[in-house]
């Protein structure tokens, strides 16, 4: 019993002092209002009220469900069919892994220069590329319609090899004699990927979708290191303007505030899924 | 007739002809994924390659169009001039300190824990588990505010201590730990006990060493984890003398300069390492992935 103590106790302090501890004080936070540099002063729900009459705050809310709308479809999507077409005995997946995780270990400063520099619209790849198919050059940074989709593109490159590996993982954990034995009862492709894939990957697709949609409600470092939150306010998403609020403006209480909204937000979304998804999640066939 | 045939080969269920078709079909399926693998590594590493180019060119090189891959003059001095006018040996020092404590400290406090919940008993372990494990749930938000006021505190703003130490235990990994350490049988810790071997002694004779995989697994993602952490280190750093390399080259990156050959060759440094450290531990950063997703 007492040694169940003594070795939980490092990390029990840690989380009580930097999860739970921060929680409270997080809590406690937005409840004031804190430049940091004077001393706190209670004021209660003001934060949450200003915010509601905060134009920033609604923009940043849209532009999130935009970015949510582009991302998490495709982050799931795109690494299903590519783990579909490579689920068979490969030789030398080794070197392809390597690369197609590069992306994904890659830090993101490292990604967001690059990708500037690609996205350039007098000497970037990109439109040098695309010029070759005859398709005019485009300021995908500068463009206001364009430049969500780019940032959107550039972050699903750079998950796509990490969301192929648990999709591969869970088509590999299907047993195969399911499909012999629906390939002999006659099924076609699509029947078989329909009544034993989906539903057998279910797990894994459930995991993927809950796991894209806390993510993707709250990227910041692309927009920090790309646009800035621009042109305009385009792409100024909910966590970016969380940490203009925090740490440009010192709003800190305000901030916490945001925060404790967001928190909220991704809860919901995290039950509903929960609720809603989990009850068509599969663990076996029948 | 196709029984009489899949008799006549010995049971087999389907006929020669079913046979040939699905050889083909396996064939074309091979083709299919080769294919897209191909695709996918093509996509994968052209960003990283012209990035590798454009940091090997000269400033005239650069702004050509239509782009050339192939610098004709390879130049270094993109790479010595950003060791010149920037403190990069200290960037890189300072991001191998931080990373290399970081994950001895992950994996001393992460399996500590982990032992905890999987062998040892106590009242509330798993109530205890689960709240750990809720944890992961709160958005970085919540607590990054209220950690910066603490270490601000605490005094530790503009050291090193902010970098390290909220980053010593993480849910994730004790609970990467914990499942590998449930699948350890545990006939091996009961004969040591019985030889009268002490919890700690187990912990350090037997669960450790058998548990190299499952460590190597954390350590590299914590290692990543650290070496590419871009948020913290710039809120809680102002001195670029202290700086780990990300923030460094977002500090080159946000002098609003256009040296692209130069931030390219940042980049690179920062990769390097990554690259080298992915390809020698790749299977323990597949397996860990994997293994989060098993179990949802």
């Amino acid at each position: 019993m007492r040694a169940g103590f003594w070795f939980l106790l490092p990390s029990a302090i840690h989380f009580l002092t930097f999860e739970f501890g921060m929680v409270f004080l997080s809590a406690y936070m937005s409840l004031t209002q804190w430049d940091l540099f004077t001393a706190p002063d209670f004021i209660g729900i003001k934060n949450y009220v200003e915010l509601l009459d905060d134009r920033l705050f609604w923009i940043s809310l849209r532009n999130t469900v935009y970015w949510v709308v582009l991302v998490f479809p495709t982050s799931i999507a795109l690494p299903l069919a590519l783990a579909l077409a490579v689920n068979t005995k490969i030789k030398g997946m080794t070197i392809f892994r390597t690369a197609y995780f590069l992306p994904v270990v890659a830090s993101m400063v490292a990604v967001a220069v690059i990708f500037r520099w690609l996205y350039n619209p007098d000497f970037g790849l990109l439109n040098w590329f695309l010029g070759l198919v005859g398709i005019e050059p485009v300021d995908w940074l500068q463009n206001r319609a364009t430049v969500m989709p780019a940032l959107a593109a550039m972050t699903v490159w750079k998950g796509l090899g990490w969301n192929m590996t648990l999709f591969l993982a869970g088509l590999q954990a299907i047993p195969y004699h399911l499909y012999e034995a629906a390939r002999i009862d006659g099924a076609r492709k699509w029947s078989q990927f329909w009544h034993i894939t989906w539903p057998l990957l279910s797990p894994t697709t459930f995991f993927v979708s809950v796991m894209t949609v806390i993510g993707s409600f709250q990227v910041f470092d692309a927009i920090y290191l790309m646009t800035g939150g621009g042109p305009g306010r385009t792409t100024t998403v909910y966590g970016y303007y969380l940490w203009v609020q925090g740490f440009r403006e010192f709003h800190m209480g305000y901030a916490a505030a945001m925060a404790w909204f967001l928190f909220a937000v991704i809860a919901a979304l995290t039950y509903a899924q929960f609720r809603f998804l989990n009850k068509r999640v599969n663990y076996e066939l029948g | 007739m196709s029984s009489v045939s899949s008799e006549a080969k010995g049971g087999r269920l389907e006929s020669t002809a079913t046979r040939r078709r699905l050889a083909g079909k396996r064939c074309t399926r091979r083709a299919l994924a080769y294919g897209a693998l191909t695709l996918l590594a093509v996509v994968s590493l052209v960003p990283f390659l012209w990035g590798l180019s454009t940091s090997l060119k000269s400033i005239d090189e650069i702004f050509l169009f239509p782009p050339k891959w192939l610098p004709s003059d390879l130049r270094f001095d993109n790479y010595t001039t950003l060791w010149r006018d920037f403190p990069m040996n200290q960037w890189l020092l300072n991001s191998i300190k931080v990373s290399f404590v970081g994950v001895f400290g992950s994996l001393l406090f992460c399996s500590m824990s982990a032992y905890a919940f999987a062998r040892l008993r106590f009242p509330g372990r798993d109530i205890l588990f689960y709240l750990f494990l809720s944890t992961m749930m709160i958005p970085g938000a919540v607590t990054m505010i209220p950690s910066f006021v603490l270490m601000r505190y605490l005094g530790w703003i503009d050291t090193h201590y902010a970098l390290i130490v909220p980053g010593l235990a993480s849910a994730f990994g004790t609970f990467l730990l914990r499942q590998f350490f449930l699948t350890i049988p545990s006939e091996l810790e009961d004969a040591a006990r019985i030889d009268g071997a002490r919890y700690w002694q187990i912990y350090l004779r037997i669960i450790l060493p058998l548990s190299g995989p499952a460590l190597a697994t954390l350590g590299v993602f914590t290692f990543m984890g650290v070496w590419n952490d871009f948020i913290w280190p710039l809120i809680v750093i102002n001195t670029p003398e202290l700086m780990t390399l990300p923030v460094g080259l977002g500090f080159v990156n946000d002098v609003r300069n256009t040296d692209w050959a130069r931030l390219m060759a940042g980049d690179m440094i920062m990769l390097a390492p990554t690259v080298v450290l992915f390809i020698c531990a790749q299977r323990y950063f597949v397996r860990g992935i994997t293994f989060t997703g098993m179990k949802g």
